[in-house]
């Protein structure tokens, strides 16, 4: 084993196949920084470039892509309170609020070196256990997915914000829009409205762009002057110690990145869950595991940036797990580099281990060299983007706008997609302005069309014999953690509704 | 604007120069032409027609570009595609049951086989009733009786045709089948693999695992090469298949000479050696059919899965 991935660094490492690997990972960072843009766009569009490369290099680039846009989408994030990519929504959350303490430069920072581990770590999961691990997530059912779901689900109260009523409201809308299109048993159409363009839903990008980037902008643009006094805060304080990350940031951070990571590992290998759900899921247990969650969002928090960025990260390399063990596609990445796997004569899947060793170990070399370049690159990389802070609001927000309106026609499907950017951007301004939680609504919508597929699948499964559910203990467990996730959510709102002075009843 | 009008002219005649050079032909194609196709970049009916097309590209000294329409199974590109000129300036490859299949079991479909005119066939899919590679039978016998000694037997649907054709002959031995509904060949493999269910409706991926799968009968009209002792569900007297191969289609009303035209392009190309190696990476056989074949293909296949819809009492939606 050892032998054999020497030998696929021997063959990976050359000149060409680390240039190909950089400008990946180069690209990536970029279109991961720029909110709009990201690396559904990137890998589609770098698909066509690939068939005049050789396959090692192709696969490389392609997987350099991912890494980096993973990433750098925690950069806007952070900077401009605008997600790269849907994952990346709870960066923004503990994130944003750093920079505007003047700690930008340590949010991105820890950001970075939180989603390196992440992936590095995953990586070497990846190239160690594939095929055990492979044989056990086949072993999580949809029985088991239903439980996990509803665990993740159990999360959209601690990241309502304010109100838990009106994050349940924006969760069950995300989760009614995730119902739209061809309904999978019986093709009945819902909510198509006669469009044939609505028939496979709801496009994600869209969607994702208009909520989480397009209304931030409608936001930002409309108020011009505190713009400008946030941009001059967000130019940093002049403390050294804000631009750096410190021991104590470290302390701080460790366990959510041990944890992040061991999170976005276990949700990668389980095809049907994906990013998003890995780093919603890995913010919202290092907010519970917190002192003073509500600070999480009110003043930042580093260990947040951490949780979400490491699981993030991690989701990439563990979701071709099931790819390279099993053919099945455990992320929308995974899914985009079947079709260049097949294009370069490689079918994912059992077989290619036995058809392609040698390719493989390179592919794995690959993967190892693109996490350290991507410590390199981002370090680099934000030095730059961080100027992006120094330029004119009016210049920024326009190029983001525009950026939006391009990844939308790219990812949506053409004209169709932007209608549905500019459609969600107008109720995510409005969501904003009356506090309704756009992160709840998103977990809704991510996780929705999965929660439904499985749940329809568990009840037929257990069609007549309910009691079979004992014979589950992965799904028993996670139903076990709802619970208790649910008595905790009542017994903190119930000790806050006591501690806090009850509002004068006749005043 | 005169520029660019000179352009255009120098363009155009350079096209026709090259043109010249080769037999005397019809001048269609005198510029890039363009294949549509109604799935998303990435899938196997897209990898094979960017393959196919790049060959066509070469066979015809054209450019060949490649547009992808998703949506609806290929009604959104189908819907589009009826309402373009017919002057052969784009062309559909796709799935043939997006014409022959859909149109009856979506009522507001918006198209019906009549609104285009058929070139050729290229490829098969190789669809097959499959079971683990531990289950307590081994063949299609077996699973009729083991699913009649255990009734609910659970059967994963990646369609509503799947499920369709294991109604009918749930009907016909009086089988009480429980349909478990799973997306694509992805989440058919997951339910295989994972123990889940006891058969399932294959498109074809479960020869990519061998060794994992039991392969209990086919569903094409003909025996698979890479399965000679699966029986057909035809041999096994249900009377069913689901063949369906990839046509090519342009709109009504299209000039038959350029119908010839690329129908003698495809099939050079279909048999070159890359599309060769892509049809068995991807398990999707090659399989040319000229234009009076195809023609008899649609007519006959539309005719076939009507009647099998309306036995199998499916109400379209």
């Amino acid at each position: 084993m050892m032998e054999e991935l020497a030998a696929g660094f021997g063959a990976a490492l050359t000149i060409y196949n680390i240039a190909f690997i950089f400008m990946g990972v180069a690209i990536g960072y970029l279109v991961g920084a720029l909110p709009g843009l990201g690396k559904g766009t990137a890998t589609a569009v770098a698909i066509p470039i690939t068939f005049y490369i050789e396959p090692l290099a192709a696969i490389a680039f392609l997987i350099g892509i991912s890494k980096g846009s993973t990433a750098g989408s925690a950069v806007s994030a952070i900077l401009m309170n605008t997600p790269g990519e849907p994952s990346s929504a709870p960066t923004a959350l503990a994130g944003y609020p750093l920079a505007r303490a003047g700690k930008a430069q340590k949010a991105l920072k820890m950001g970075l070196y939180a989603s390196v581990i992440g992936d590095f770590v995953s990586t070497c999961v990846l190239i160690l256990s594939a095929q055990t691990l492979a044989d056990y997530a086949l072993g999580i059912g949809p029985i088991e997915l239903v439980a996990i779901l509803a665990f993740s689900l159990t999360f959209i109260a601690a990241l309502s914000g304010n109100s838990m009523v009106k994050g349940l409201i924006a969760g069950l809308f995300g989760i009614l829009c995730s119902t739209v299109g061809t309904e999978i048993e019986t093709s009945t159409e819902r909510f198509t409205f006669g469009s044939f363009d609505l028939y496979e839903g709801l496009p994600l990008i869209p969607v994702a762009i208009g909520m989480l980037a397009l209304s931030e902008m409608m936001i930002q643009i409309g108020d011009r002057r505190r713009l400008e006094e946030q941009t001059d805060l967000l130019r940093g304080s002049g403390k050294p110690e804000d631009a750096v990350v410190t021991l104590a940031d470290w302390k701080r951070s460790a366990k959510s990145i041990i944890r992040g990571t061991g999170i976005g590992i276990f949700v990668g290998i389980l095809p049907g869950l994906g990013a998003s759900t890995g780093s919603f899921l890995s913010y919202g247990m290092a907010r519970r595991a917190a002192e003073d969650p509500e600070a999480f969002e009110r003043d930042g928090a580093i260990e947040g940036v951490a949780a979400a960025e490491s699981a993030d990260n991690a989701v990439v390399p563990a979701s071709f797990v099931p790819l390279f063990a099993l053919g099945i596609p455990g992320s929308v990445i995974a899914a985009i580099l079947i079709g260049a796997f097949i294009i370069q004569g490689v079918t994912p899947g059992p077989l290619m281990f036995i058809e392609q060793a040698e390719l493989m170990q390179g592919i794995y070399a690959s993967m190892l060299a693109a996490s350290l370049i991507l410590l390199f690159i981002g370090y680099f990389g934000q030095n730059m983007f961080a100027r992006i802070i120094k330029l004119s609001p009016s210049l920024v927000l326009s190029t983001v706008v525009f950026l939006c309106c391009l990844g939308s026609y790219l990812q949506g499907g053409g004209m169709f997609g932007l209608y549905i950017m500019v459609l969600f951007g107008v109720i995510g301004f409005f969501a904003r302005k009356y506090e309704f939680s756009f992160v709840t609504f998103l977990i809704g919508f991510v996780v929705g069309d999965g929660f439904e597929l499985a749940l329809r699948q568990s009840i037929g499964l257990l069609k007549g014999t309910p009691e079979a559910i004992l014979d589950h203990p992965v799904a028993l467990v996670f139903w076990a953690l709802t619970v208790l996730g649910v008595i905790a959510i009542l017994r903190r709102k119930k000790a806050k509704a006591t501690t806090e002075p009850a509002p004068a009843a006749a005043e | 604007m005169h520029f660019l009008k000179s352009l255009g002219l120098a363009v155009t005649a350079a096209a026709g120069l090259s043109l010249a050079a080769m037999p005397a032909h019809a001048e269609w194609p005198d510029g890039p032409i363009t294949m549509l196709i109604g799935y998303k970049a990435g899938g196997g009916t897209d990898t094979k027609g960017r393959v196919l097309a790049k060959q066509l590209g070469q066979e015809l000294g054209v450019p060949v570009k490649v547009i992808n329409k998703p949506g609806g199974g290929q009604a959104a590109a189908l819907n589009w595609f009826k309402e373009l000129p017919a002057d052969g300036k784009v062309f559909f490859f796709g799935a043939s049951t997006g014409i022959t299949l859909n149109p009856h079991l979506k009522k507001n479909i918006g198209y019906s086989k009549d609104d285009y005119e058929y070139c050729c066939l290229v490829t098969e899919f190789q669809p097959a009733m499959v079971a683990p590679a531990d289950a307590p039978f081994d063949d299609w016998a077996g699973f009729i009786a083991h699913s009649k000694a255990n009734p609910g037997v659970k059967y994963a649907a990646l369609s509503p045709f799947a499920r369709i054709i294991m109604e009918l002959i749930a009907k016909k031995e009086g089988l009480d089948v429980n349909y478990i509904p799973t997306k694509g060949g992805a989440g058919m493999v997951q339910l295989v693999l994972g123990k889940q269910v006891m058969a399932a409706y294959s498109g074809g991926i479960h020869s990519r695992y061998p060794g994992k799968f039991k392969t209990l009968a086919v569903i094409t009209s003909a025996r698979q090469a890479h399965f000679p002792n699966a029986p057909t569900l035809e041999e096994l007297n249900y009377g069913l298949n689901g063949d369906a191969p990839t046509v090519v289609a342009f709109p009504k009303g299209i000039d038959p000479a350029i119908v010839a035209k690329l129908a003698a392009a495809m099939k050079v190309a279909a048999a070159s050696k890359d599309m060769a190696n892509i049809s068995k990476k991807i398990m999707m056989p090659v399989n040319y059919a000229d234009t009076e074949a195809a023609k008899k293909f649609i007519d006959g296949t539309t005719a076939s899965f009507g009647k099998m819809i309306k036995d199998s009492g499916y109400v379209a939606k």
